[in-house]
């Protein structure tokens, strides 16, 4: 069965974890942009950021057969930084116009200041300019309330409902999102969060429609089979394997399908054209000897 | 042959190989370019999604769609092209950077180009480097520079009928670069491809050459298996410069599949 990543920080994991992947299934991925795990100190930071996350990540994935995509932003733990904010807005639409950019995001609350309500208000309007769908992280702290207010700024801002998935779900906030007309993410950690047993009671009660299932790993404790480990779970606890595939493969399908630049080609189309990343290749500037 | 620089021949080979849909949309930009510069921010990144990377005929023979196009957003730009490629090449990916390197080579005088072509011949990226390596690039290099480029060609295995400019009269000094390139690979028992004889040849290095004929005969037998196919390599590709084997070889197959694991 083929496995789509809908969140993957894999700037911050190793090759063996793209390898890991390809092994149980993963086809295809979006790495959203987020913070680094400490705090950036000028918009040059941001560059080069974004800068992987449109040549060196897609070709990474691709020497293990995994179609690679982004969704670019300013974080919203970072729309609190005076000291670059406004020119990192004024760097996305650059980005927000490239090939495999699939959505907007991460965007949305962290500690629901003003600086935040206006990044995330000015980002979505960039959704709808760009027709890209976006992606919303929802804060750990104070997470009913934020998600609240969170699709109210989406109700606010005219964006379709449908182009909007909102992440890091649990069992408090799941309905209300999908009463909205968004769809549901569910990141799958470790041990918080949310785990495979608890989604597989939630698919139960809530049903498979606009629901989606990632591991968010980055540079913390998570674990990038965690797509997989869901769908065991679920096809253990009795459901068919339609259910299954539709949360793990065609719902996220759908969703990305909306920016119309999602590529299902397992890389190929990054490998044929030679690109060495976008500036560098693994081969350290010698190919290997024959 | 029509000139490089002939700009509605440009727009005839481009819309010629383009996507559906991919000669109006170019249109559209052009012209809201020649209205407001600053669109070809948010409109050369997607070149390539709406107009295609087909290979492109006549003059632009070795560019793709998406390079002619990119070139004529720029052309739309007009007089301000020159403060808009270093932000274009910075915030590009290599489709991108690659078009700003094309597009150097038929767009006018440029005061910024020289340094993106020295950043694209400090990545290992045989796309780019190919790219930074035409006649504006060349124009733009000290002969040591020119020379450099020459070699990591060599290195990346990148044909070097794809780098005509940077080829053309080659100092005695890139000769014996390739040919010390030759020892050190016939030492190691490995191949070397043709191309570089043709620009050994030109100022041949007795010193190294003699060193690799000295190797024909060595105790190491793999040694002497790639001093004798070394210089096979050479009778053939000094008779027959520039043909077959070379020749009809792009960046396109570069790549790089093999370097996994």
């Amino acid at each position: 069965m083929p496995l789509f990543e809908p969140h993957a920080h894999m700037s911050s994991r190793t090759t063996d974890d793209y390898e890991a992947m390809a092994a149980v299934g993963v086809e295809a991925l979006v790495e959203p942009a987020f913070w680094l795990g400490q705090p950036r100190s000028s918009v040059g930071s941001f560059v080069d950021y974004f800068n992987a996350l449109v040549g060196w990540e897609r070709y990474r994935a691709a020497l293990f057969d995994i179609s690679h995509h982004c969704a670019i932003a300013l974080n919203p733990k970072e729309a609190n930084d005076p000291g670059f904010r406004d020119e990192v807005l004024e760097l996305v639409p650059r980005y927000l116009a490239k090939d495999r950019v699939v959505a907007v995001g991460e965007i949305g609350y962290d500690s629901m200041t003003a600086a935040e309500d206006d990044a995330f208000a000015r980002q979505l309007a960039m959704a709808i300019d760009h027709g890209l769908p976006a992606l919303v992280h929802t804060p750990h702290r104070d997470k009913l309330v934020g998600t609240r207010r969170t699709i109210d700024v989406v109700r606010e801002s005219g964006i379709a409902p449908e182009m909007v998935v909102v992440d890091h779900n649990n069992e408090l906030t799941a309905r209300e999102v999908l009463e909205s007309g968004a769809w549901a993410a569910f990141s799958i950690y470790p041990s918080t969060k949310m785990d495979e047993a608890r989604l597989v009671r939630l698919v139960g009660e809530l049903g498979p429609e606009r629901i989606i299932v990632n591991s968010a790993v980055d540079w913390g404790r998570s674990d990038p089979l965690k797509v997989h480990k869901t769908a065991e779970a679920l096809r253990a606890a009795g459901f068919d394997d339609d259910v299954v595939t539709q949360v793990v493969w065609a719902n996220p399908v759908a969703f990305f399908s909306q920016s119309g630049r999602l590529v299902l080609d397992r890389g190929a189309a990054v490998k044929r054209s030679g690109e060495g990343s976008g500036g560098n290749s693994i081969e350290r500037g010698e190919r290997p000897a024959d | 042959m029509t000139s490089r620089t002939d700009w509605k021949a440009l727009a005839e080979a481009v819309r010629a190989v383009a996507r559906p849909g991919g000669a109006e949309w170019l249109d559209r930009a052009v012209l809201d370019i020649v209205i407001e510069p600053e669109r070809v921010r948010t409109a050369f990144p997607a070149v390539t999604r709406e107009v295609g990377s087909a290979g492109l005929g006549g003059a632009w023979s070795d560019w793709t769609a998406d390079d002619g196009g990119r070139a004529m957003l720029l052309h739309a730009v007009g007089d301000a092209f020159d403060g808009e490629i270093g932000d274009l090449y910075r915030f590009g990916d290599t489709a991108e950077r690659r078009g700003v390197l094309r597009s150097l080579d038929v767009l006018g005088p440029s005061a910024s180009g020289g340094a993106l072509v020295r950043d694209a011949l400090r990545t290992n990226d045989p796309q780019l480097v190919v790219a930074a390596l035409g006649h504006f690039g060349v124009s733009c290099l000290t002969h040591a520079e020119r020379d450099h480029g020459v070699m990591k060609c060599v290195f990346m295995e990148v044909p070097l009928v794809l780098v005509p400019a940077a080829t053309a009269a080659p100092r005695p000094e890139l000769s014996r670069m390739l040919a010390g390139f030759v020892v050190e690979r016939v030492t190691a028992g490995r191949a070397v491809h043709p191309d570089v004889w043709p620009l050994i040849d030109a100022n041949p290095p007795t010193g190294e050459l003699d060193a690799v004929l000295a190797m024909t005969s060595s105790d190491v037998p793999e040694r002497a298996a790639a001093a004798r196919a070394a210089l096979a390599l050479r009778s053939r590709a000094t008779s027959n410069a520039g043909s077959e084997g070379i020749a009809g070889r792009g960046v396109a197959d570069l790549a790089p599949d093999d370097v996994a694991g």
